[in-house]
């Protein structure tokens, strides 16, 4: 059983409103449910400016899904084919992370967030709170 | 004539140096660090960055500029 675990990227339409978001994402992690991926993280950024424009427009809204699977390798293939047909996904990136973060892991000491949020690396703990010094 | 005696500060890779294996494309923070004004991507041979940084490096600013999180280049 091999369990790998992805990011998937989206730069919505602007003009969407969180609802729609909403609606939009539920649809998209319905669809990543049934190719056999699990949602363990769900990362909003909110309406973000762009670094250039894409077909005149200067904005999108950020979403991140951070994915699990165990097993068989799922299939994002009608996914894909659905967000390249959805004028409202400006653009979208999948990428397989476990083998990334397992080297990192064994190599190196800065802290990867992106393997907390599949679990591959345990939570930070809270930082210590900085004791009052005492009058 | 005075001989002119230069000192070039020894270049070390910042991802070495800080630990940091896992180069994340949404770190622009980081990312940008390693952007020329005209968006390129700064060479190793300014930057100091090791060989194999480098290449993760390239790889995670080419899916941030997918994303528009960072520009292809800038006029």
């Amino acid at each position: 059983m091999t369990k790998r675990t992805y990011e998937l990227g989206l730069v919505l339409d602007p003009t969407l409103t969180d609802e729609e978001q909403g609606a939009l994402v539920t649809e998209y992690k319905k669809m990543l449910t049934d190719a056999g991926a699990e949602i363990v993280k769900e990362e909003s950024w909110g309406k973000r400016k762009l670094a250039y424009e894409i077909e005149k427009v200067g904005e999108g809204r950020y979403v991140i899904l951070y994915l699990i699977s165990e097993g068989d390798a799922p299939s994002f293939s009608q996914l894909e084919t659905r967000l390249n047909q959805n004028e409202r996904v400006m653009r979208y990136l999948v990428v397989r992370t476990d083998e990334m973060i397992k080297r990192a892991l064994r190599r190196g000491k800065a802290h990867i967030p992106a393997a907390e949020a599949v679990g591959l690396a345990p939570a930070r703990p809270e930082p210590e709170p900085t004791p009052v010094a005492e009058a | 004539m005075a001989k002119k005696v230069f000192f070039r500060r020894r270049k070390v890779c910042k991802f070495c140096v800080d630990g940091i294996e896992y180069v994340d494309y949404k770190d622009t923070r980081l990312l940008q660090q390693y952007i020329l004004e005209q968006a390129k991507i700064l060479p190793r041979r300014i930057s100091g960055t090791c060989a194999r940084h480098q290449r993760k490096l390239t790889e995670a600013v080419k899916r941030a500029r997918h994303l528009a999180l960072l520009p292809f280049t800038q006029d």
